[in-house]
């Protein structure tokens, strides 16, 4: 086995490095309370202390990838002597590698990260500071976001499948943490069955898929193993479609979305955002690695499946923002609004998934390096033209909008549900002069959401629907999927405005103005510098990654 | 890849995994208690592993990776029954039973 360039991995390495000492220093603290460490080294400033370098790191791993992302370098696997990009770690025979760090994946960690240390200053303001077992709060996230940081760059099933469960593991203990609340309770079984039970489809799936192409975990094997006549079998169907059930399920994409409303509602509001952004994160990576290096590569008269998605895509979108408009609950309304919002980031991914097929087959693209290059060597490639050179970086875009917007309502909401005791819509009546920050922020996260210029929302849903309808001149059905985005995202407008009517307009019956904490004060004020900055900052980090694909290219 | 040196098809082998799944998933869907639904998820789980062992040693160039992915899958298996124990016994404490049908505490 050739082990490859480990610096690479190594954000994610020192995350889980950091929750380990933060949960066992948490444990000997918390032996002896009010004295000693947990005074001097209070966890829940450690954490956040401890992440922020994670975050600096991971930014330095996107650079590094960037730089390599091009090059290749020469592995000896065995007695064999082949040719893998710079960017693949573990590469076992054959030349595929278990885990790439590609740009791709590389940037997915520093969202994670991100997001997670958002959550964390969240957390710091929702629980006081007596918060039992915070010790093991932290540790979680911490543990969640270096699982999500492993789903990001693994290209092997028992990779993903191995980073994804220990995610969902982190999760279903974090969505019932407050073991005194019924909601939260109930938050976590609900989970946990669904979740439990989606993932053992998806282990099934996995193993079929395993079996009919020829016995090898890696997705670029697997890519091989998938000819058209292995798939005509029905196995490969089978394999491929309940693979992507276990997927479906994180990403909370319908059919799969049954869990989301009580899960969001009933646990704790930092912990719904860690789900609604990082965790839906992570599964998006998985599925958009799964399908462009192991799935499409197959010619696209085969690609039943990809008709599935577009079904899917559509569902998604009209389930979401119909059922979200009735609801009474703030958490409720925003768990409905982000299984519509994984509807549009579906639409990007489906549009750039098409560089990857029919001539694109071994196009040596951003994600399915190892295989195409170990391919030119022995002198096969085949380089297709790349017509939409920006699509799935308008996922990365859209996705990083969605961080920051969606982040930001729900501090706001959990900031306001803590103080206020509820987290009813109609108890957010005159909030722009009970507290007027919060207020017009929620706001400014809203209107993004809805997809209203000059907001992180619009850009990124520009950047989505172009790319569609760009990649349409030749996919007719990717227009027809914009067109019911347009439609959607004026349907969502009317509850994401009614959230900020009854702020407004409604009376307050004067009700107590309060202050609310530096530190949401602060979480507030970076997502709102993220949801304007990134109108514009879009195009320069565009440019960037651009030049990084046609770096690739050449 | 039909018969190995025991002279068994890997027919049976894989009819005994999907067999296994189904009643898992039939469990998933009829069973109202938590522990019940746990143990279907369990045989889901087996249901896979059994496909794994049977695949690695039964293809043309049979490999360890199956059975490498199957302890992977014991492994996880063992964690996750930790933590659903975990929750079903917290839930029992707040609603004094375990019946996931009858907890439903939020509705919009």
């Amino acid at each position: 086995m050739f082990i490859g360039n480990i610096k690479l991995i190594a954000p994610a390495l020192y995350l889980a490095f950091a929750a380990a000492v933060v949960l066992i220093l948490g444990v000997i603290a918390g032996r002896k309370p009010d004295k000693g460490l947990d005074h001097w080294l209070p966890t829940q400033y450690l954490a956040p202390a401890l992440t922020f370098p994670g975050v600096v790191y991971a930014l330095w791993a996107v650079l590094k990838s960037l730089a390599e992302a091009g090059e290749t370098v020469d592995a000896l696997v065995g007695s064999e002597l082949v040719r893998v990009p710079a960017v693949a770690l573990f590469v076992t025979r054959g030349g595929h590698a278990q885990l790439t760090v590609d740009p791709f994946g590389a940037i997915f960690t520093l969202i994670a990260f991100a997001g997670t240390l958002i959550v964390m200053l969240l957390s710091l303001d929702y629980f006081e500071a007596r918060q039992p077992h915070k010790a093991e709060y932290y540790s979680l996230l911490m543990f969640a976001a270096a699982a999500v940081s492993f789903a990001a760059v693994a290209s092997d099933l028992i990779a993903i499948y191995l980073s994804i469960e220990l995610l969902s593991l982190a999760s279903y203990v974090l969505a019932s943490f407050v073991k005194t609340d019924r909601r939260s309770g109930e938050a976590g079984l609900k989970y946990f069955l669904y979740g439990a039970a989606c993932s053992a489809v998806g282990l099934y799936g996995m193993s079929v898929l395993f079996g009919v192409t020829g016995g090898s975990t890696a997705l670029s094997a697997i890519a091989r193993g998938l000819t058209p006549s292995a798939v005509a079998g029905g196995a490969a169907w089978v394999g491929v479609v309940f693979t992507l059930v276990g997927f479906g399920f994180k990403l909370a994409l319908v059919p799969f979305q049954f869990w989301a409303p009580d899960v969001y509602q009933g646990a704790p509001t930092p912990v719904t955002a860690f789900l609604s952004v990082v965790s839906k994160a992570a599964g998006l990576v998985v599925l958009v690695r799964f399908l462009v290096t192991a799935v499409f590569p197959l010619p696209p008269e085969h690609l039943s499946w990809y008709w599935i998605l577009v079904v899917l895509t559509a569902a998604a979108m009209f389930f979401g923002n119909l059922v979200a408009i009735p609801q009474k609950n703030i958490k409720r309304m925003l768990a409905y609004s982000s299984i519509a919002q994984v509807g549009y980031l579906m639409i990007g991914v489906l549009s750039a998934l098409h560089a990857f097929t029919g001539e694109g087959r071994l196009l040596p693209g951003l994600w399915n390096v190892p295989n195409a290059l170990v391919r030119s060597a022995a002198g096969v490639v085949h380089r297709a033209s790349w017509e939409t050179p920006w699509d799935m970086q308008g996922v990365i875009v859209y996705l990083a909008a969605y961080l920051f917007m969606n982040l930001g309502a729900f501090a706001v909401a959990a900031g306001l549900g803590r103080r206020i005791r509820s987290d009813a819509i109609d108890d957010y009546a005159g909030m722009i002069h009970r507290c007027p920050f919060l207020a017009a922020s929620l706001t400014v996260f809203l209107i993004s959401l809805a997809g209203v210029p000059p907001t992180a929302g619009f850009v990124g849903k520009l950047f989505i629907f172009g790319g569609a309808i760009q990649a349409g001149r030749s996919h007719p059905e990717l227009v027809v999927l914009a067109v019911l985005g347009i439609i959607n995202s004026v349907i969502s407008a009317y509850y994401y405005l009614n959230v900020v009517r009854v702020m407004f307009f409604a009376p307050a019956n004067s009700r107590p103005s309060f202050k609310v904490s530096f530190v949401l004060n602060l979480v507030v004020a970076v997502c709102l510098v993220g949801t304007l900055g990134l109108v514009f900052a879009a195009g320069p980090v565009v440019d960037f990654i651009s030049l990084a694909v046609c770096s690739l290219l050449d | 890849m039909s018969h190995s040196a025991y002279g068994i098809p890997i027919s049976w082998f894989l009819t005994v995994g999907a067999l296994l799944f189904c009643i898992g998933l039939f469990g998933m869907m009829v069973r109202r208690s938590a522990i019940g639904m746990l143990l279907s998820i369990e045989l889901m789980l087996n249901a896979a592993n059994i496909n794994l062992l049977a695949f690695g040693s039964y293809l043309r160039v049979p490999t360890i990776a199956g059975q490498v992915f199957a302890i992977f899958v014991i492994t996880l298996a063992a964690a996750e029954a930790a933590i659903g124990l975990a929750i079903i016994i917290n839930i029992y404490r707040l609603e004094l039973h375990i019946e996931a049908d009858k907890i439903t505490s939020m509705k919009f």
